[in-house]
């Protein structure tokens, strides 16, 4: 800091801080200074207010709706804002199924659409009610309807293990009603296929041995 | 420091008086924006005066300029009073810079050229140096260094500004600024006294 102070003040620069030190130019600020000051007091006036005011009006844009939809607002002044909201979202929801309905039109290019690939139909074959095809075990299937696999009330155990019980409770039936009614042989012969037989001497051997089985029970009715 | 010694200026009370003048002046106070006016105008015009001598540019339009940009920013500047006289100085240092860069681009016909433009500005300065050869002297001579040593002796010696606040208007930490500013005194010095002997 001396340093800094002799340097200040070494003789070399004594004319220099003589002429520095005097005083030249008006005493008084020029009055297009003072209107200059003014002027940019009343902008950034102006600027804080508009910038305040911009975000203050943002803000209740987002919060109104906010509000009116969480229904924290009072009746009359939700339904103001529903209208509002409605008024203002109408032609963007306009625009919007204008562009959805043009892209539903326009043919989007699919392997469904190939020329190659098979028409679907219109009617698609309703879900089999009935005997359960052999490859396919099991009761929870029965509740299919196209694509979408109701589980049964009450079953809340996965479907495998829906399935085997379902399996048991043919196998059990099947004993104990000892093939009453007339749908009973078929179904007993396409299922002991994919069943294990549990015993009997019709259900024994094979897919052949089971058909004959089934014959004898419908015999026995 | 920066506060030029007179008047009120010279005490503490002064720099205290200073200090709340800026904040005054901030939140839209006329008279303390003419107070720090006044403080600070003569310092700046000559320093605006030495740094454009020998040059066409108007120092007294540079000055101008730099106060309109004062006044309107004035908002946003925050700092205490030194801070103030720093930021001043680096408005008018950026206007100098602006003005003699537009000059550069202005492309003018030789005859002008020739005329020597700068000789309505030297007038000027003779006039306000009161034809003091030895000032006008040192101010070539410093004007004659590198750009960097000439600006840091401007502010040292005419602005009176401390090394600090002259680091802070040329971007660049004190101990450069000390660094620039003994180089520059050391080849003033052999300039100067070669001139003298």
């Amino acid at each position: 800091m001396n340093n800094d102070k002799d340097f200040i003040n070494d003789p070399l620069f004594k004319d220099l801080r003589k002429f520095a030190a005097k005083e030249t130019g008006p005493e008084n600020m020029p009055a297009e200074l003072f209107t200059a000051f003014r002027n940019a007091q009343i902008k950034s006036a102006r600027n804080k207010w508009t910038g305040r005011t911009v975000i203050g009006l943002v803000g209740v844009a987002i919060a109104l709706p906010t509000l009116s939809y969480a229904h924290v607002l009072p009746k009359p002044v939700e339904n103001v804002v529903n209208k509002v909201t409605h008024f203002v979202t109408t032609p963007v929801r306009i625009v919007t199924s204008v562009i959805s309905s043009d892209s539903a039109v326009t043919p989007t290019p699919s392997p469904s659409n190939s020329p190659d690939a098979p028409i679907p139909t219109t009617n698609p074959t309703p879900p089999v009610v009935g005997p359960v095809s052999p490859s396919v075990p099991s009761s929870g299937e029965e509740e299919k309807e196209g694509n979408v696999v109701k589980k049964p009330e009450g079953h809340t155990e996965s479907k495998k293990s829906g399935q085997s019980e379902g399996n048991q409770e043919k196998e059990k039936s099947m004993e104990s009603s000892d093939a009453n009614k007339s749908e009973e042989p078929e179904k007993s012969s396409k299922t002991a296929s994919a069943v294990p037989s549990i015993g009997g001497p019709a259900n024994e051997g094979g897919n052949s041995e089971s058909n004959k089985g089934g014959e004898k029970g419908g015999e026995r009715e | 420091m920066g506060i030029p010694k007179k008047g009120v200026a010279d005490s503490a009370m002064a720099e205290i008086e200073l200090e709340a003048a800026v904040e005054a002046a901030r939140g839209g106070d006329e008279m303390a924006f003419a107070l720090l006016w006044r403080e600070n105008n003569s310092r700046l015009t000559k320093f605006v005066q030495a740094r454009t001598f020998k040059s066409d540019l108007d120092f007294e339009e540079i000055v101008a300029e730099t106060w309109s940009n004062v006044a309107k920013d004035l908002k946003k500047f925050k700092g205490d009073y030194s801070g103030f006289t720093a930021w001043v100085y680096a408005i008018a240092r950026n206007r100098i810079i602006d003005a003699s860069r537009k000059r550069d681009r202005t492309i003018r016909p030789q005859s002008e050229l020739d005329e020597a433009s700068w000789i309505p500005s030297t007038q000027d300065i003779e006039k306000d140096f009161e034809a003091d050869e030895k000032v006008k002297n040192i101010i070539a001579a410093i004007n004659r260094l590198p750009e960097a040593q000439a600006e840091v002796l401007m502010l040292r010696v005419v602005s009176d500004l401390s090394v600090e606040e002259v680091a802070k208007i040329v971007k660049k930490n004190a101990n450069a600024v000390r660094v620039l500013a003994h180089r520059g005194m050391a080849t003033l010095k052999e300039e100067l006294g070669g001139r003298d002997e």
